[in-house]
């Protein structure tokens, strides 16, 4: 019998020894995308904590891990399709398949499996709704936003942002087995949200965005125009923002949080809109300090918008367990 | 009957690191499938869908 350690020319530099990987937990986790998994769990919490009715502890416990887990799977699915572009960018590059610890054969079989295990563990936990919208979570980012948009059109993030907004509304649907106003409201203040939060970055970020050919907004329809949309979805994001106040989902504790943290959130997307981030082509020697302050702006707004999310839900879910606070 | 295909000419020894990470990955597999076992197990039983349970 003969150990199958047959050596390929063209193996990664970390699989040369053997040809196995040196991959470790470290690294599948790490596939997962933990930063956003924080964010997944954290809204997804908040919309199981409002949503009427109530789940066993276990069930809601179980509801959590697994939205958790398929938000894991579809990062890992999005690290297997991108790699050859997360080779290139200072942000990504360090992610396991670039660095080459990883087949990408194995992240594509480790996504695919924690996908299915977590849709039907969330279906027996809960109901088959809050499953259903989970594998269209991972169905949305992996194959509407990771494969068909991203390097198609400047309005990749405005339509992929769905599936980063649908985690509350599958929070709320493993307790009720219904989507309703509340739930979209939570959906949509996420959704409204993620435009400016991702152009403020690819504001400052422009030149990596572009050596790779994704057609970010900047990069398209110039950062004049971005700053201007940036300010736009400001805007709508100060009005959704209200929403749960006028349909009851929220009280007064809630109001006057989002009333700062909008008028904050307005106040850093108008300084963008005003300065001249993300203008690097066309600078000129003496207005430089203008647009390095512009990227300064930008990269403020970024900052506070990722506060600006987990305050807004944090403040959703204290008001709703605040006795009194209607 | 001779059987014709491509044999590996070309073997090496998996180095300690190698070896070190496949296990570690092996042992991540089976607690992985014990877990998920125990928790498909505990959510029926919680559902009240397993014969005789409580």
């Amino acid at each position: 019998m003969s150990l199958d350690t047959h050596i390929a020319g063209d193996e990664p530099v970390a699989l040369a020894g053997a040809g196995l990987s040196l991959a470790g937990p470290r690294d599948f986790f790490q596939l997962m995308k933990p930063r956003v998994m924080s964010l997944v769990i954290f809204t997804a919490i908040i919309g199981l904590l409002v949503a009427p009715g109530s789940l066993p502890l276990y069930n809601s416990v179980m509801a959590i891990f697994c939205i958790a887990v398929g938000a894991g799977a579809s990062g890992a699915l999005n690290m297997w399709y991108d790699a050859d572009i997360d080779a290139q960018m200072t942000r990504t590059k360090k992610r396991p398949l670039p660095r080459g610890v990883m087949e990408p054969r194995t992240a594509l079989t480790f996504g695919f499996l924690l996908s299915v295990v977590s849709v039907w563990m969330l279906g027996l936990a809960t109901n088959y709704v809050a499953a259903g919208l989970l594998a269209f979570t991972i169905f949305f980012y992996v194959v509407i936003y990771t494969m068909l948009l991203k390097r198609r059109t400047p309005q990749n993030i405005v339509i992929g942002g769905a599936p980063g907004a649908l985690p509350p509304m599958i929070g709320y649907a493993a307790v009720t087995g219904t989507v309703t106003l509340d739930s979209i409201i939570l959906f949509l203040i996420i959704f409204i949200w993620t435009p400016p939060h991702f152009w403020a970055l690819a504001l400052y970020k422009l030149s990596d965005y572009g050596r790779v050919g994704i057609p970010m907004m900047p990069n398209v329809a110039g950062p004049k125009s971005t700053r201007n949309q940036i300010f736009g979805y400001a805007l709508a994001l100060a009005a959704v923002a209200a929403a749960p106040v006028l349909t009851g989902l929220s009280g007064s504790v809630y109001g006057f949080g989002a009333f700062l943290l909008n008028v904050g959130f307005l106040a850093l997307a108008f300084k963008v809109w005003r300065s001249r981030a993300g203008e690097k082509d066309e600078v000129q020697p003496e207005s430089l300090y203008e647009v390095q302050k512009g990227d300064r702006d930008a990269r403020n707004l970024f900052a506070f918008s990722i506060f600006y999310l987990f305050a807004m839900f944090a403040l959703i879910g204290v008001d709703y367990l605040l006795p009194g606070s209607f | 009957m001779q059987e014709y295909r491509d044999r590996p000419t070309k073997f090496s020894k998996p180095t300690d690191a190698e070896v070190k990470a496949r296990t570690k990955r092996n042992l991540a597999l089976a607690g992985g499938l014990l877990l998920f076992v125990i928790l498909v197990f505990v959510t029926m039983v919680s559902r009240g869908e397993l014969p005789g349970a409580v």
